[in-house]
């Protein structure tokens, strides 16, 4: 334990330069519900949240056609009260197709948000709590992975899996767990050095112990924070490669893709493009929207960086 | 911990502390010998870093599924391929040695600064990306430029009228702005400006009225993020006790405001806007593909789907050292740029 990093001396010197017992700033980061639906942002967020999941269950019950049925008589339609968006170029409903992929983002971003902060944590955590060589590798790998950057890493796997869903889930997971494990390292490192670990460890309390019941539940609320605001990300970087074509291929409703395909009819029917793109913003802006609500309750510290002082 | 943290996350502010800890490394008693360390620390941290970047491109390219000659093969002659063809690709290409010996030759070359050469046209790769490198830059510049140009006005004064309408319209737009993917914004100016008013091309290279509408969807995009940024510092800077003592020695409000508060609420600005830059010299992928503007990001989204693997291999190892070299250079400019390092430097 005498082996202290640069950020944990980093802390020290800055709790001691204000005078801040760092025992004191943890136990006020736990949540404040009240606050969150106090905040109206938040509250605007959470709606719209719920308005898509509710789209993206009931997407088979609310859509007036079937996704995929083409009628090439009616393409490029405007929108009309038996098509609410108008139809795309091969006479689609896009209303229908847009309501299908919400299901589809939302789950590419629930499932790879799910899968990478898991992952992301664990290995932050050990990476943080154990050090020495374990914390270099993993800490390389992060670099490694870091030094491409936005989309480029996901774009070079995806255009060597090759277009599908699944390898679009494979890259972003693949690419996207770096930002939990830098997290949760650096709060584990803070963490590490408190008293209350440091109580555990006198009592014999083993690495997994210690790890489980002080360490990740102090994290959780960040990698929460962290968690909502990545799935906004991660939608986007889907849509992003499924515009480039390198994501999910049509005839899949994906709004990526239907956004690429509306470009070419953008002088005679613009509402092609306009709509996938239109909820590829609404989803974002809720997940933001949320996100920032849940990270103003973590306290008045977290406003403007990662409680660490 | 390196400054690129930041643009996994959409809400960049949230880990700019984390981030910039970094550049608070130096900051000792005797700052000046430790900043040297600290740059030759980082200096070589960066080669392992791109060591573990040119392993993982390498054995991305050749683990991927299929075997490389024939996909090789497959890029050049097209559909109908003879197991000759095959044959004769692997030879040409000295793909029947082990990966291991593969990977130290191409070291050997790339540390010559010999990125190969096209699997497709035959051309230099590096020749290639410094022929795009231009209009990589032009585009990076001018989007700074347009991002800054919106989000100082509109983060001073969320900041300053941070109660009234104004000041939460700002906070609405920025987290607007961070929403907007910017291929839809892309696509939705050609709608506007292209196709119904006309301003300008929607796509192509050459003149003024060409950079036009993609930098202006980059700028718009990363304006959102330095407004919040801007708004966030410049409401810090203002909460600071020198600013009391600015007001209460009787100077204007815009002298205080302007030389006390904004002068220090720069700072994370600056250095963000270096971050941003690096950021867009290596990846403005999807706006130059809505454009089809032929930078780095487009060369890399056609060799991708032209499967000319060793374009590919040459595009993501440029940009991978570019964006590791800005990142080097913001983190060191913060540290110069930043008072109480220079201070403590003094003692």
């Amino acid at each position: 334990m005498k082996k202290v990093s640069w950020l944990a001396k980093m802390t020290e010197r800055r709790c001691q330069e204000k005078k801040i017992f760092r025992r004191a700033k943890i136990t006020e980061k736990k949540f404040n519900f009240r606050e969150f639906r106090k905040n109206k942002l938040a509250a605007l967020g959470s709606v719209l949240l719920a308005f898509l999941l509710f789209f993206a269950f009931f997407a088979p019950l609310l859509a007036p056609h079937d996704p995929l049925e083409q009628k090439l008589d009616n393409r490029l339609e405007n929108p009309s009260s038996e098509y609410p968006f108008g139809t795309d170029e091969l006479g689609r409903c896009l209303f229908s197709r847009v309501l299908y992929g919400a299901r589809l983002s939302l789950g590419i971003g629930l499932l790879v948000v799910a899968v990478t902060s898991l992952f992301g944590t664990i290995l932050g955590a050990l990476s943080g709590y154990k050090g020495g060589v374990l914390d270099e590798l993993i800490m390389r790998g992060v670099d490694v992975v870091m030094a491409f950057p936005n989309i480029i890493p996901a774009l070079l796997l995806a255009g060597l899996l090759g277009s599908g869903t699944f390898n679009v889930v494979i890259a972003l997971i693949l690419t996207q767990w770096p930002v939990y494990t830098r997290l949760v390292r650096g709060l584990t490192l803070s963490l590490k050095e408190m008293a209350f670990v440091e109580a555990a460890r006198a009592l014999r309390a083993s690495d997994l112990y210690i790890l489980r019941r002080h360490i990740l539940p102090n994290c959780a609320g960040q990698v929460l924070v962290l968690g909502t605001l990545d799935i906004a990300h991660v939608i986007i970087f889907a849509a992003a490669l499924s515009f480039l074509g390198l994501g999910i291929q049509p005839p899949t409703p994906e709004w990526g893709s239907m956004l690429k395909a509306g470009v070419s009819y953008l002088r005679v029917a613009p509402q092609v493009s306009f709509f996938p793109g239109l909820m590829i913003m609404l989803t974002v802006f809720a997940f933001n929207f949320v996100g920032d609500g849940l990270r103003d309750c973590l306290g008045p510290e977290a406003e403007n960086g990662v409680v660490l002082q | 911990m390196s400054l690129n943290f930041f643009f996994h996350s959409t809400n960049s502010i949230y880990f700019l502390q984390v981030s910039l800890q970094s550049a608070f490394l130096p900051a000792d008693k005797n700052g000046n010998e430790k900043m040297w360390k600290y740059i030759v620390k980082r200096l070589l941290l960066i080669f392992v870093v791109l060591f573990g970047v040119t392993l993982v491109t390498f054995s991305a390219m050749h683990f991927a599924p299929g075997d490389p000659a024939e996909l090789i093969a497959l890029a050049r002659y097209g559909s109908d391929l003879s197991s000759e063809q095959i044959e004769a690709v692997r030879a040409m290409e000295k793909l029947e040695s082990s990966v291991c010996i593969q990977y130290m030759k191409w070291m050997d070359q790339l540390l010559h600064l010999d990125f190969g050469k096209s699997l497709i046209s035959g051309d230099d790769i590096l020749t290639e990306i410094l022929i795009r490198l231009p209009a990589t830059i032009k585009l990076a510049f001018s989007s700074l430029c347009i991002s800054l140009l919106i989000a100082l006005p509109a983060g001073i004064l969320g900041a300053l009228h941070k109660n009234t309408f104004l000041g939460q319209a700002c906070v609405f737009g920025s987290l607007l702005g961070v929403s907007i993917p910017n291929f839809w914004l892309g696509v939705l100016f050609i709608w506007l400006f292209s196709l119904n008013l006309g301003f300008f091309p929607s796509f192509g290279y050459g003149g003024i009225e060409h950079l036009a509408l993609p930098a202006l969807t980059l700028g718009t995009s990363m304006a959102a993020v330095t407004t919040r940024l801007t708004r966030a510092s410049m409401l810090e800077a203002l909460n600071k006790e020198y600013i009391i003592t600015a007001r209460a020695k009787g100077l204007d409000e815009r002298t205080v405001i302007l030389k006390h508060a904004l002068k220090n609420a720069l700072l994370p600005v600056v250095t963000f806007s270096g971050m941003q830059l690096g950021y867009l010299l290596g990846g403005a992928v999807v706006v130059e593909t809505v454009f089809s503007w032929p930078g780095i990001g487009k060369l890399l989204v056609d060799s991708i789907f032209a499967r000319d693997f060793s374009m590919v291999q040459g595009c993501v190892i440029f940009i991978a050292v570019l964006f590791s070299l800005s990142n080097l250079a913001v983190d060191i400019l913060y540290a110069f740029l930043d008072p109480r390092i220079r201070y403590e430097k003094h003692n």
